[in-house]
Order: structure tokens, then C-alpha cells, then sequence
């Protein structure tokens, strides 16, 4: 054991107990992910922010001992929440500030904020370098602002990976201190993705989890753009992907052509002189498709909220594909099990997210539910599948009707009733129908009865017990669509809800003035949000630019329409409107004329959506 | 009311000998006929009920054969899962139906409620259909049913009965009428079906004179229809099958309390269609197909069939011949008084008929019979008159132009292959 990995035990140990409760503010649902994985068994107390504002309000409400932030988050940056932060703060309430930035330039550039920071990690960063900083932080050496500058200078020097010596593989920390082999494996993949980072099944995620050195580039902030699967993997194999933050958003790559339709890419099954290039139109669309799922929805835990931004990012329906290969008889071209697919697209049905179509029905076996099965004519008294069908013959003459071997007699055919021969068809006799005798067991009808026997089982069934059961495709409808852009204030349960920490700082503050007047005076007051369901398929056909110009000119006219009453805040996905003295009910039953007249003159149809709050929805 | 009690003054005032000679026909054609199967049937005794278990001493498989049955058959099949003794297997039959009757029938069979079911693209008529059925069905005693028909619940158990007696070859069912409701002339019917089923044929019984199992409902002891082929191809199979039983020996019994219920024609269109049909068949097949039993030097000449032919001579085909002679001279001598005189006749044949309705009756009890009473009076002129011109058009209507060759009943290719 070196005494590097000594010293780091140790002081890691003292660090979850002097930095109890750490706020990590990082929009990237796998580096947040296992961030907090790693820290919590660590013994640290890990809340997640997932954006500035929500790290403001956090830092302004509850004291922490660490804050570690992403210096580029999508509302505020790192400095603009620093800032904030200082200015508003409880004398008594000091976290120490670390940054994570994949541009350090950038955050030199940011003057004297940056100075708020101890220390700041370049983005991908060491985690052991961070551990081993936390651990001096902890011992004491919490110097003064001062000293800051020279230290952090030297963090943001571009300082070459420092892989430590390697500590004895018992310790705790063993899995994230990284075995030089291990390294070695990390470094030695498959060529042919030169542009691109590669998650690989088996080397950076196998059967037992991530490696080690996958945590290390995930936790430091490195992303990964594709998963590359170079050994045969079955579905169950690739598990992990749903487990850790949207990981499941990325392309799989089969090399293997084991996947089949559940991978994105059928490598074998592609030209090997156009591979290249199909890979990475692929990539680059996966990359802007996953930018346009809201940031909610991509670090949602729920496995039903994964599956819904799968098929967004992947622009396609979830379709069935038949094969005799598996005795369920078909797979649907996600990289789950069908039985999860089964139980995530009812859920996501009922929620109507999902819409799906009948494809075809499939007879099971009841005992193992295989759907490889004979279908057989059967006799109806004992199942035999030995069936002998004959004709019907009526001797007109004397009445007798009968199977034609009654009446066969060598060659001729013979009245067993009145014994004279049957010469001339239509005349003396015809033939008015079949009978189906069983050889097995002498019974006779003019039908026979089908049955199914299982080829995986053996087991028999009559037709008409079979389990059928239907097989869907599912696609996602204009509400799944919304909730994966806009997040859950689209979907039933929380459309209500309005999350502060969406809003514009300086509406929190106008919003808190009104509360207080409205408990104070009970002064009326609501607060509406605008969204733009219809977002995406707008910029696409008028770009960016009209739609920009329309939606300030939309604030404008509502501006124009409530006069000082109102304040209009621009947001990133929505916009708000808070409206003095109006009750909610009001602007509900009038939602029709303000829609009018914010849409006055506009160019294009925003289609915009109203949600109204009140006091009571807002603060009760 | 005048005309009557001076009818009744007219008729106190006759001498005995007068009184004969103007009720000739009543006394002749009536009162011998019913009274005599009053007394049998009063000294006959109701058949002894048996043990349920004695039933299943036999395989029984009900034959039903039907052409377009598709609404009835369901109805029919579920009445006979009711009976208090199901039968061991149905087999069931269509007959080149045209409404989709063996698509029902590949339901009921998925289903398991029947066990074979046949069908075929041609018809082949009533005789191939029951000979199929026959052929396909593996029980010991068949119960052959319309498939318009429904069954009281012990129908089965005491129809199989009386095959205890191994000389017994077939059963009469007791047919009644369902649609009794349904108008004057069903209601006139069910009247006639209480008194020549119910109780003629169990009067019948006790002198060994049923002649007609009936292919509404009735049971035969395979073997027995095996020893004679089955029905033969026309019309009036049942009539026929039967009587070929008979000159073979087999024993022909009738149970009295195993009913069925059918609906009969409600219309009097329909009443002398089926009349005709019916009287047709049995001249044709009592004096050409069968006249040997009527010649005695043939050597299957037997007492026994010369009875019920005579009877059916008497009675049926002579009572009606006379009718309108009887009706020349009752006007010729007694002028508008024939009337009169018609109508005391009638009050007479009420009075007969009384006692004989009552007793029937009393034979079916499971039938509702008392509602009944009140259409007495109008079914003594129905059945004394009206059903008997009736039969006198039908009798000259095959005796002159031999019409049962051209029944609708029968397909045209049986026809035309039918020598006798
Ligand atoms: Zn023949
Ligand atoms: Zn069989
Ligand atoms: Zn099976």
C-alpha cells in the first residue's frame, strides 16, 4: 500500500464528516448520476440541482459544507449563481465553492467571481484528484479567499492525467482509484471510432457494470455519444444503460449483428464503405435529438420516462418483428426485455403518452406460453390428427345415405340397403357432402375441430381454449411528444405544479411581493405560463428568427393589453405573465380574448398554451 | 233459440228407428271410434314409471336431421340437455340448408353440446336424412325429433322405457300442440292432437294398433330399423317405417307421458296443405305399397294389420266419402230443418266428445288442457265437418292425379327415380 492511497483513506474519511451535506448543481444526468453514487457511499450527504436557479434557492435556504458546480448550466452560469449567492446570503451561511468546466479559458475570463472558487476541475477531470482535494479540504487546509487564486490557476492548468500508483485492491476506495492494467484496457479499444467516444460493451460496460475506468471518465463529466457493442450481447446484457442517467439515449452500434432490430445500427448488415459515414450522421442526430428532451425527462429515474425519450431520440415506433427464433415469437426493436416493454408501454398508455395499433395475434401455448405451435385438423372426440375424409353418397332409390366405403364393392359401388349398383351419377345416386372419419378412433362429422400442440412443451390444446394475445406497435402521441420537450408540467399529475425553480430570479422575487400583499391584503393575483407545444415543428418550417420575434411580439401585445398590471418574464421553454390584481378564475374564463389579442398581428400561429396559477395553486 | 228447442221438440218426437237414420252418421263414423278408446283407454293402465337407472341400461342417441333450421336447432339441442335422462350423443344432420344451419352446427359441436354433426350441399329430403343419421349414430336406441320441437323435461327417460320388452322395435311419442294460443285453428288442433294422440293412441296401444310413429318424436331400437333398411325414399316415411316394422315382427309401443310439443299450422291454408300431404301418404302407401296386407293370400297377410286398415277404411276414408250424401239427403228430406236437425247433432257429439277430452286429459296431466273446454263445442263441427271434407279432397286429389309423387317434400331427384 503507498502512502498516497494512505493519505487519501484517511482524508477522505475525515471529509464525510466535515463535509457533511454537498449540492451538486450539473445538468448532465450522468455525471450527476454518479457523482452522487460515488459520494454517497463515501458517507456524504449528496443533493442534486439540476440547473442554477434550483442550486440558488437550495444554497439560499439550507446550509451546505460543498458546493460543486457546472460552470456552464442552460439558465444561470456558475458565476451568475455565485454571484447571486453573495449578494443575498446569511452572514453565517459560507459552502466552499468548487467548479467543474469542460472551457477553462472561458472561466478565466469570468473575472472576479472566479475567486469565489477553491478550486476548479477540468472537465474530463480526475476523481481521485477531486477525492484527494476534498480530503485536504476536510483536514483543515481551508485557506483563506486570498490564497485561492494561485491554487486554482495551478487546478486549471491543463495538468496531465495522474494516475496514481496502484493501492491495494481491498480498500474501499479500490474501484475508483483505478488499476494501471485497467487503464491499459481503457486506452486499447477498438479502432474505428476516431471521431467519437464509445461506450463498449464488454470492455466499458459488461455483465458486472461499468468499469472502472468508464465511472472515472463519467464522474469526472465526460459523456460518451455511442455504445458500441463489439462481442455478442444479449438485451438483458446491456441492463446498465437504464440505470445510469440517459445513457440509454445513445446509439448502439452492433458489431455483432447479435441485437438484430434492437440495436440502432446492424453493423454486419451495412456496406462496410458507408458504415463510417451512417455512424455518424447517426450520432450527430441522436446528439440534437437528445438536446430537445427537456432536462427533467432525461434525469427522470422512472424506467417508463426512459423508454418514452428512447423513442423520441430515436424517432420511431416501437414495432414488433417476428421471428421463430424466441417461443414468445416476436421482440420489439428496443434494447429491453419484451416483458418490460409489456409492462412500461401499459403504463405509458393509460397515461395516453403512447398510442398503439394492433399488429397481429398470436395463439400461445397456455402451459409454457410459446407461440411455436402445430396447428392441426383434429378429430373432436380424441384429438387425433389421423383423419380420413370422405363423400357423402344418397341412393336416391331406396333412401340410404352414407360414407362412400359403405357402398364400395371392389371397384362398383353397391346399395349395402338394397344391394342394386349405383351406375349413373345424378341418376341413381350424387354426392351431397363429405364426412371426416377418424382412423383413430371411428368417429365421423362433416367438420373437423383444429388443436394446437407445442413444439417447445408438448402440451396440447383445443382451438378454442388457445390464449391468443394481440401484439401492438406503440407510438408516442403529440402529449408524449410535449412532455419529453417541456418536461412534467405536460403530463396529468403535475400540470399544476409549477417548479420556482423554473422561473426567472427576478419573477421569484415579484412573486414573493405578491404573496405577501395578497395574505397581507388579500389583493388578488395569478401567474400564467405560456408554452409552445408546437415548438419544434415551428422552428423547423419559419426559423428561428420569426418564431423568436413572434413570441416577444406575443409578450408585447399581452403587455400592451394589461397595461402596468402585469409583468411578462421570457424563459428558455416558457414564458410568464404575472397579472396583479386578477384572480385565476378570471383569466381562465377569459382565456379565449387574451389568446385573441396576444396572437394580434402575429405572423405565424404560436399555438401557445395557458397555464393559469393562483395563490392557493402556487403556494398551497 | 226458437230453431233449437223446436229441434229439440223435433228430435223427442221421433220414433227410435227415425232417430237412428238421422244420427246414422254420427253413431256410425263417432261414437264407436272415440268410445271404444275411452273404454281401452280407461282399462288400460298408465304405464308403471321405472327406475331412472333402468334408462341407462341403453345407449340413446338423438337424430336430428333439418333443413334450414339455423334459428330452431340451438333451442331444440338445449331442451334436450334439460331432460331429466340426457341422451348419450346427438347427431345432427343438415340438409343441404341454405341459411348457414352448419355453421351453428360447427359451433355447437366446438362447443361439445352435440357430438357428430353432418351436412351436405344437396338436399336429399326427410327418408336420406334420417338413414344418415342413422348410419352415423352409435347408440342402441334412437330418438328421431324435429328440430321445431320441445320436449317436456322426463320426455326421453319414459319414451326409452318400454325397450325393456326386446320386442318392442319403436316408440310413439306423445306429440302435443305448443302454439295452442295462437288462433282458432291451432286451439281446434290441439283439441284433435289431445284426443287422436294422447288418447287414441294409448287406446290403440292396449289392442297393438299404434301405426305410426311419428317423425316428430319417436324412438326405434337400431337394430330394429336396421332389420328393415331404414326409411325407404317419399313421403310418409314414418307411417311407412313403421308399418314395416310391424310386418316384421317388431312391436310398436306408445307412451302417453312422454310429450313433445310442436307448433301445427295456425292458418287453415296451412291446415289443409298439411292435411293433404298427410292423407296423400297414407293412401298411397296403405293401398299400393301395402296392400298386401290387405290380400289374403299373401304370405305376410296378418290379422293384426287387416284391423287398423279396416279401421282406417271405416273411418277415415268412408266417413268422409259419405259426408256429402248424408248432407243431399238430410236436406232433400228435412228442407231448412236440416239445420236444425245438423245442430242437435252437434249438442250430441259435444256430449260424446266430453268425456273423451276429459280423459285425455286426465292422460296427459303435464299438458294444460282445461283452457281447452271452452272450444269444445267448435271443434265437434271442425272435426266432424270440416276436417273430413278436408280429408275427402285430399283422398280424390291422390286417387285421380296421385299428387304425393310431386310433394314438395321430396326432392325433385327422388322423384323422379320413385317407381311405386
Ligand atoms: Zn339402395
Ligand atoms: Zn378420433
Ligand atoms: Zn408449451
Amino acid at each position: 500500500m503507498s502512502t498516497n492511497s494512505k493519505t487519501s483513506q484517511s482524508a477522505n474519511q475525515g471529509a464525510s464528516a466535515r463535509l457533511k451535506r454537498i449540492l451538486i448543481t450539473e445538468d448532465s444526468p450522468v455525471t450527476q448520476d454518479i457523482l452522487k453514487l460515488v459520494l454517497s457511499t463515501k458517507g456524504h450527504e449528496v443533493h442534486i440541482a439540476h440547473n442554477g436557479k434550483a442550486a440558488l434557492k437550495m444554497l439560499l435556504e439550507e446550509p451546505f459544507d460543498l458546493a460543486l458546480m457546472d460552470y456552464h448550466l442552460p439558465d444561470l452560469s456558475g458565476a451568475e449563481v455565485v454571484a447571486a449567492f453573495f449578494k443575498e446570503r446569511r452572514p453565517d451561511n459560507e459552502p466552499i465553492f468548487i467548479a467543474m468546466t469542460a472551457d477553462p479559458d472561458a472561466f478565466n475570463a469570468t473575472g472576479t467571481v472566479r475567486d469565489a472558487f477553491v478550486r476548479v476541475f477540468a472537465k474530463p477531470f480526475d476523481f481521485n484528484e477531486l477525492l484527494d482535494f476534498m480530503g485536504t479540504l476536510a483536514t483543515g487546509a481551508h485557506q483563506p479567499a486570498r490564497a485561492r487564486r494561485e491554487e486554482h490557476a495551478a487546478g486549471v492548468a491543463p495538468s496531465a492525467p495522474v494516475n496514481s500508483p496502484a493501492p491495494n485492491a481491498s480498500t474501499a476506495d479500490e474501484e475508483y482509484e483505478g488499476t494501471p492494467d485497467r487503464v491499459v484496457s481503457l486506452r486499447a479499444r477498438p479502432s474505428g471510432y476516431e471521431h467519437n467516444r464509445p461506450l463498449f460493451w464488454p470492455q466499458d460496460i459488461g455483465p458486472a457494470g461499468f468499469s472502472l475506468g468508464a465511472r472515472k471518465h463519467m464522474a469526472s463529466g465526460g459523456d460518451y455519444d455511442m455504445v458500441v457493442v463489439s462481442e455478442p450481447a444479449r438485451v438483458e446484457d446491456l441492463r446498465h444503460l437504464w440505470s445510469l442517467g440517459d445513457l440509454n439515449l445513445l446509439p448502439i452500434i452492433d458489431e455483432t449483428g447479435h441485437l438484430g432490430h434492437k440495436a440502432d445500427v446492424d453493423l454486419p448488415k451495412i456496406p462496410r464503405g458507408s458504415a463510417e459515414r451512417i455512424v455518424q450522421a447517426l450520432v450527430q442526430e441522436f446528439a440534437e435529438a437528445r438536446a430537445s428532451v427537456h432536462l427533467e425527462v432525461r434525469q427522470s429515474d422512472d424506467l417508463a420516462d426512459k423508454l418514452l425519450a428512447s423513442l423520441y431520440v430515436r424517432s420511431r415506433k416501437l414495432m414488433p418483428e417476428f421471428s421463430g427464433a424466441s417461443p414468445r415469437g416476436f421482440s420489439y426493436n428496443v434494447a429491453l426485455t419484451e416483458s418490460e416493454v409489456r409492462e412500461l408501454t401499459g403504463r405509458l398508455e393509460t397515461d395516453r403518452l403512447i398510442e398503439k395499433a394492433f399488429v397481429d395475434r398470436l395463439h400461445g401455448c397456455p402451459a409454457c406460453n410459446s407461440v411455436r405451435l402445430n396447428v392441426r385438423e383434429e378429430c373432436f372426440e380424441c384429438h387425433s390428427p389421423n383423419l380420413e375424409e370422405t363423400a357423402i353418397i344418397h341412393h336416391f332409390k331406396c333412401a340410404y345415405q352414407g360414407p362412400l366405403q359403405d357402398f364400395k364393392h371392389g371397384s362398383d359401388l353397391v346399395c349395402p340397403k338394397c344391394a342394386r349398383e349405383l351406375r349413373h351419377f345424378g341418376v341413381d345416386y350424387d354426392k351431397p357432402g363429405n364426412v371426416v372419419s377418424c382412423l383413430a378412433c371411428g368417429a365421423s362429422s362433416s367438420d373437423t375441430a383444429v388443436g394446437f400442440k407445442c413444439l417447445d412443451c408438448g402440451v396440447h390444446t383445443d382451438g378454442d381454449v388457445i390464449s391468443t394475445h394481440d401484439v401492438f406497435n406503440y407510438a408516442l402521441t403529440d402529449k408524449g411528444r410535449a412532455f419529453i420537450e417541456e418536461g412534467y408540467i405536460v403530463t396529468g399529475a403535475t400540470q399544476n405544479q409549477l417548479k420556482f425553480a423554473d422561473l426567472p430570479l427576478d419573477l421569484v422575487i415579484a412573486l414573493n411581493k405578491a404573496a405577501r400583499d395578497y395574505t397581507e391584503s388579500a389583493r388578488p393575483f395569478c401567474l400564467v405560463t405560456i408554452g409552445y407545444p408546437q415548438r419544434r415543428i415551428q422552428l423547423s418550417e419559419h426559423g428561428p428568427r420569426l418564431v423568436e420575434l413572434s413570441r416577444r411580439q406575443l409578450g408585447e401585445n399581452l403587455k400592451n393589453y394589461f397595461g402596468d398590471a402585469v409583468t411578462i418574464r421570457q424563459g428558455t421553454d416558457f414564458d410568464y405573465l404575472l397579472i396583479d390584481r386578477m384572480a385565476a378564475e378570471n383569466f381562465r374564463a377569459n382565456i379565449e380574448t387574451y389568446d385573441e389579442a396576444a396572437q394580434s398581428s402575429l405572423k405565424i400561429d404560436l399555438a401557445p398554451r395557458f397555464s393559469v396559477f393562483g395563490p392557493g395553486e402556487l403556494f398551497g | 233459440m226458437s230453431d233449437l228447442t223446436q229441434a229439440l221438440d223435433y228430435i223427442t218426437a221421433q220414433s227410435f228407428e227415425s232417430l237412428m237414420v238421422l244420427t246414422a252418421v254420427v253413431i256410425i263414423f263417432e261414437i264407436p271410434r272415440y268410445f271404444g278408446l275411452f273404454l281401452l283407454a280407461l282399462l288400460t293402465p298408465r304405464p308403471p314409471g321405472r327406475s331412472l337407472e333402468s334408462t341407462y341400461k341403453h345407449k340413446v342417441s338423438v337424430i336430428l336431421a333439418g333443413h334450414n333450421e339455423r334459428d330452431s336447432v340451438r333451442r331444440c339441442i338445449a331442451s334436450m340437455r334439460e331432460q331429466s335422462r340426457p341422451p348419450d350423443e346427438i347427431v345432427v344432420f343438415s340438409d343441404g340448408s341454405t341459411d348457414g344451419m352448419e355453421k351453428v352446427l360447427r359451433e355447437l359441436l366446438e362447443a361439445g353440446e352435440i357430438d357428430r354433426a353432418l351436412w351436405s350441399d344437396l338436399r336429399g329430403g326427410k327418408s336420406a336424412g334420417f338413414n344418415i343419421c342413422q348410419r352415423m349414430a352409435s347408440g342402441d336406441i334412437l330418438i328421431n325429433i324435429d328440430c321445431d320441437c320441445s320436449l317436456d323435461r322426463d320426455a326421453f327417460r319414459r319414451i326409452v322405457e318400454p325397450f325393456e320388452d326386446p320386442a318392442v322395435g319403436s316408440v310413439a311419442g306423445n306429440i302435443q300442440v305448443r302454439n295452442a294460443g295462437s288462433g282458432l285453428i291451432a286451439t281446434m288442433q290441439a283439441i284433435e292432437y289431445m284426443i287422436t294422440i294422447a288418447l287414441g293412441k294409448q287406446g290403440a296401444l292396449a289392442i297393438d294398433q299404434v301405426i305410426c310413429s311419428s317423425g316428430g318424436y319417436s324412438a326405434f331400437r337400431k337394430s330394429a330399423l336396421e332389420s328393415v333398411g331404414g326409411c325407404d325414399a317419399g313421403g310418409g316415411e314414418d307411417l311407412d317405417v313403421t308399418m314395416r316394422l310391424r310386418a316384421r315382427g317388431w312391436k310398436i309401443g306408445f307412451r302417453v307421458d312422454s310429450v313433445c310439443y310442436t307448433d301445427v299450422p295456425d292458418t287453415f291454408a296451412g291446415l289443409v296443405r298439411q292435411r293433404f300431404r298427410w292423407e296423400r301418404d297414407a293412401v298411397r302407401l296403405r293401398y299400393r305399397k301395402h296392400r298386401f296386407n290387405l290380400n289374403p293370400f299373401d304370405p305376410r297377410f296378418r290379422i293384426n294389420e287387416v284391423l287398423h286398415h279396416l279401421e282406417y277404411l271405416i273411418f277415415n276414408i268412408l266417413a268422409a266419402a259419405i259426408m256429402p250424401f248424408y248432407l243431399i239427403w238430410l236436406f232433400a228430406t228435412y228442407g231448412a230443418f236440416a239445420f236444425v236437425i245438423l245442430l242437435g247433432l252437434q249438442v250430441v257429439l259435444v256430449l260424446i266428445d266430453f268425456p273423451v277430452f276429459l280423459l285425455a286429459a286426465w292422460l296427459t296431466p303435464h299438458v294444460k288442457a282445461f283452457r281447452l273446454i271452452p272450444y269444445m263445442f267448435g271443434f265437434s263441427v271442425f272435426n266432424g265437418f270440416v276436417m273430413r271434407f278436408v280429408r275427402l279432397a285430399a283422398y280424390a286429389d291422390e286417387w285421380v292425379f296421385q299428387s304425393s309423387f310431386q310433394d314438395s317434400y321430396v326432392p325433385q331427384k327422388v322423384h323422379d327415380i320413385r317407381s311405386n
